[in-house]
């Protein structure tokens, strides 16, 4: 039997299905949808704070018997369905199978394989779920009289032309075709845009955080899978866009400032530095472009702060 | 002045401070709210670092580098030749907020030196704070360096502003800061400490009781009306500083040692229930006080000690095993090694422990295996009987543990743990202790 997931529902409710009937992991493949990239073919799987999702009982009970799968397990699980390997959904499955035939407890055991590897997913999309909330950057594209005005690459349009469900169908769907994004701007709001590129498909996952923390803005991110806008009261996603090129602004040049005056040079420690901040992130983060710089200048500037502290102890 | 150049003398002011935590306070978010922010409850977010290591993660500036004190290692004390500025509150409230909406920031650590008064600075202080909070409805972090001299309800303002509040006890003996910093006073710095802790311990205590009143009321949890009409709800708890406070001590300005350092750091913790102590490695300054040494930070230094400070609060250890006694006789930590190492090369009686009997307290006294690694051990161990190398699948360097361990099939070499060089050895980096017949490499 052989399955082709697109998203976390779906591969649920296949296994919802396969594990009442009690089918062996061998007996059954799951894979992704053929020719697409891992990456660009993860569907849009649209989340909004509202519709909250409920994972939990959904493995947990069948036509009133019970499954024995872990609240817990399923929870994490969602987080794994947005990793880009191609097995993820197979070793989803196989954990399930044998959490509910084999060993309840299987989780617990950090010496077998396939658990080791769930928890390599799952700590692989965390991690790149916590860089994605720390490295966002976004800028001020201004405010628009919400006349369908194009800004560059970025094209805006109004908020009544993108409901959460028309959107879907106009501008959702997948593609791999980079196409400019559209952001949504109301009228005499400010708007902030932000360029990402998560190694994984977790928008949706990190969507929510942004929605909580700037709640009384608007803002757009968009990254390669799919964007993300917020217009103060839901998230609606659209299909994935290009690296737009975006207005500068202002406020850019003051956390330049910052970043470089914050500086210590008498401390340089650059493999701290890059353990935290790799660089596969710098392209997308304006102060990065500096550290060349601040380095080549560090050890010049601490000679002058011994020169003037020993000076003053001469007199 | 522009805001650029202001910005410019008052970060780099601030660089010398270590602090730039955004943690431990209560989880809040900007839904039904007028402005921005959010708080996780837990950890906060880094969301840069910087060439020297530190992460960035709290704008981090003082509202003024004018200073009346004349404090030796300080950059902005009265005589040193900087140039100065200030900033007006709204500025920083304005940098603040257009910060946190470009997601740079988790929220403010502001700083100052003292001007005018120590009750004047700090009356700037909160009124950026307050200004945030109530003109702005900023619901991110907000750090307020506290001036021991202020008036208590100024601190007690400042409480019910900020997440966190912190006062520096500067150095780790108090005689140092009579002569480093004369116009500071030990014990006002204390009393200020002993201030913010009894608010702090005040706000915990009226949670707590807010908290079992509710779990008295026959319709928590349900609805709010039952049969008996409305039933009232809990008192709002008014807010002091949730995130606790922390403090600051500049390590190498003076000439304590490193358990006189931990043993301040400790009275501390104890004292205050302070969350963190900061140690700060003495930089140099341009134009630093002939009182000081021009030299490199001891950075080193500053990492050991927060390894120590480490092993202090969650490992079980005391100051004596770790920086004094048989360990270190002249209470300067190794720098070679680190603190848990060290101990444990100066106690190898106590080894091999065996991974498959040991308690976990005993687990975390091995060097090489931290809270999640015993965790892991302790966690595996229920399923089977531990070989050596399941404590790879334990993600635990076998190289580090290798002579300190015994597992089902390994048992360290006896002249291993004899050898004199079994401490030149762990320095290098190689695979020596790894038995080869496991092939693990
Ligand atoms: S009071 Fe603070 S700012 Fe002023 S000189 Fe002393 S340490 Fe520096």
């Amino acid at each position: 039997m052989e399955f082709v997931i697109e998203n976390f529902t779906q591969w649920r409710n296949y296994s919802r299905a396969l594990l009442l009937e009690g089918i062996a992991p061998e007996q059954v493949s799951f894979t992704i949808p053929h020719g697409s990239g891992d990456l660009f073919g993860s569907p849009i799987d649209s989340l909004s704070l509202t519709r909250e999702i409920k994972l939990s009982g959904a493995l947990k009970k069948v036509n009133g018997k019970p499954l024995g799968i872990s609240r817990e397990f399923m929870r994490q699980a969602y987080w794994v369905g947005h990793h880009s390997s191609a097995q993820r959904w197979q070793l989803l499955y196989s954990l399930a199978w044998r959490q509910i035939y084999q060993d309840k407890k299987l989780l617990q055991n950090p010496v077998d394989e396939q658990v080791a590897l769930f928890h390599r997913l799952l700590k692989a999309v965390s991690r790149d779920h916590h860089k994605m909330k720390a490295f966002v950057r976004f800028q001020s594209i201004g405010e628009f009289s919400g006349e369908g005005k194009v800004y560059q690459a970025v094209e805006i349009i109004e908020p009544e032309q993108l409901h959460v469900d028309g959107a879907r169908h106009k501008y959702g769907g997948r593609s791999n075709q980079s196409k400019p994004c559209k952001v949504m701007a109301a009228e005499e709001t400010e708007h902030f845009v932000a360029w990402f590129e998560p190694d994984h498909a977790i928008l949706p996952l990190v969507a929510p955080f942004f929605a909580k923390r700037f709640s009384s803005m608007s803002w757009s991110i968009l990254t390669p899978h799919e964007c993300v806008h917020w217009h103060q009261e839901q998230l609606v996603f659209t299909q994935g866009a290009a690296r737009p090129p975006l207005p500068e602004d202002k406020t850019e040049q003051l956390w330049l400032q910052y970043y470089a005056s914050i500086f210590n040079p008498a401390r340089v420690k650059v493999n701290a530095m890059q353990s935290e901040m790799a660089k596969k992130y710098w392209k997308n983060l304006p102060e990065a472009q500096l550290i060349q710089t601040l380095l080549q200048r560090a050890s010049s500037r601490v000679d002058v702060m011994f020169r003037l502290g020993n000076a003053d102890k001469g007199k | 002045m522009n805001i650029q150049s202001k910005l410019a003398i008052l970060a780099d002011a601030a660089k010398y401070d270590a602090s730039c935590a955004s943690s431990g306070t209560v989880e809040r978010n900007s839904r039904a709210g007028k402005g921005v922010g959010s708080t996780s409850g837990g950890m906060g977010i880094c969301h840069s670092y910087a060439p020297d290591g530190r992460c960035i993660s709290l704008l981090k500036i003082l509202l003024t580098n004018f200073c009346l004190f004349d404090c030796a290692y300080c950059i902005n004390r009265s005589s040193s030749p900087v140039a100065r500025a200030r900033f007006k509150p709204e500025e920083v409230v304005k940098l603040t907020l257009d910060f946190y909406k470009r997601n740079y920031i988790e929220g403010l650590f502001l700083s100052s030196g003292i001007i005018q008064s120590a009750d004047y600075t700090m009356e700037q202080l909160v009124e950026v704070a307050r200004s945030l909070r109530e003109d702005y409805d900023f619901r991110g972090y907000i750090h307020l360096k506290t001036i021991p001299e202020a008036a208590p309800e100024l601190l007690a303002l400042a409480g019910r502003y900020a997440d966190r509040l912190s006062i520096n006890i500067e150095l780790p003996q108090d005689q140092s800061l009579v002569l480093l910093a004369p116009e500071k006073n030990a014990g006002t710095i204390r009393q200020s400490m002993g201030v913010l802790k009894n608010g702090i311990d005040e706000y915990k205590d009226n949670k707590k009781s807010a908290k079992a009143i509710k779990s008295l009321t026959p319709a928590a949890g349900g609805s709010r009306f039952n049969h008996a009409g409305p039933v009232r709800r809990r008192a709002k708890v008014p807010i002091y500083a949730p995130a606790g406070q922390s403090t600051q001590m500049i390590v190498g300005a003076d000439s304590s040692n490193d358990k006189a350092i931990l043993t301040t750091a400790k009275g501390l913790y104890q004292g205050f229930q302070m969350r963190r102590v900061y140690y700060s490695a003495y930089s140099p300054i341009q134009h630093a006080s002939k009182a000081l040494p021009a030299m490199s930070p001891p950075l080193m230094r500053e990492h050991r000690l927060y390894q120590a400070d480490w092993l202090l609060r969650f490992y079980g250890f005391s100051v004596q095993e770790i920086a004094g006694g048989a360990t270190r006789p002249n209470g300067m930590l190794d720098l070679d090694i680190d603190p848990k190492l060290a101990w444990a090369l100066a106690n190898r009686q106590l080894f091999p422990i065996n991974i498959n009997r040991a308690p976990k307290e005993q687990l975390l006294r091995i060097p090489g295996i931290g809270a999640v690694g015993a965790q892991r051990i302790i966690n595996a161990r229920r399923f089977k009987v531990l070989r050596f190398d399941d404590l790879v699948k334990c993600k635990i360097s076998v190289k580090k543990v290798a002579p300190f361990v015994e597992t089902l099939d390994f048992n360290p070499h006896l002249n291993t743990l004899d050898s004199h060089n079994l401490r030149q050895q762990l320095m290098v980096s190689n695979n020596k202790w790894a038995p080869e017949q496991l092939g693990l490499f």
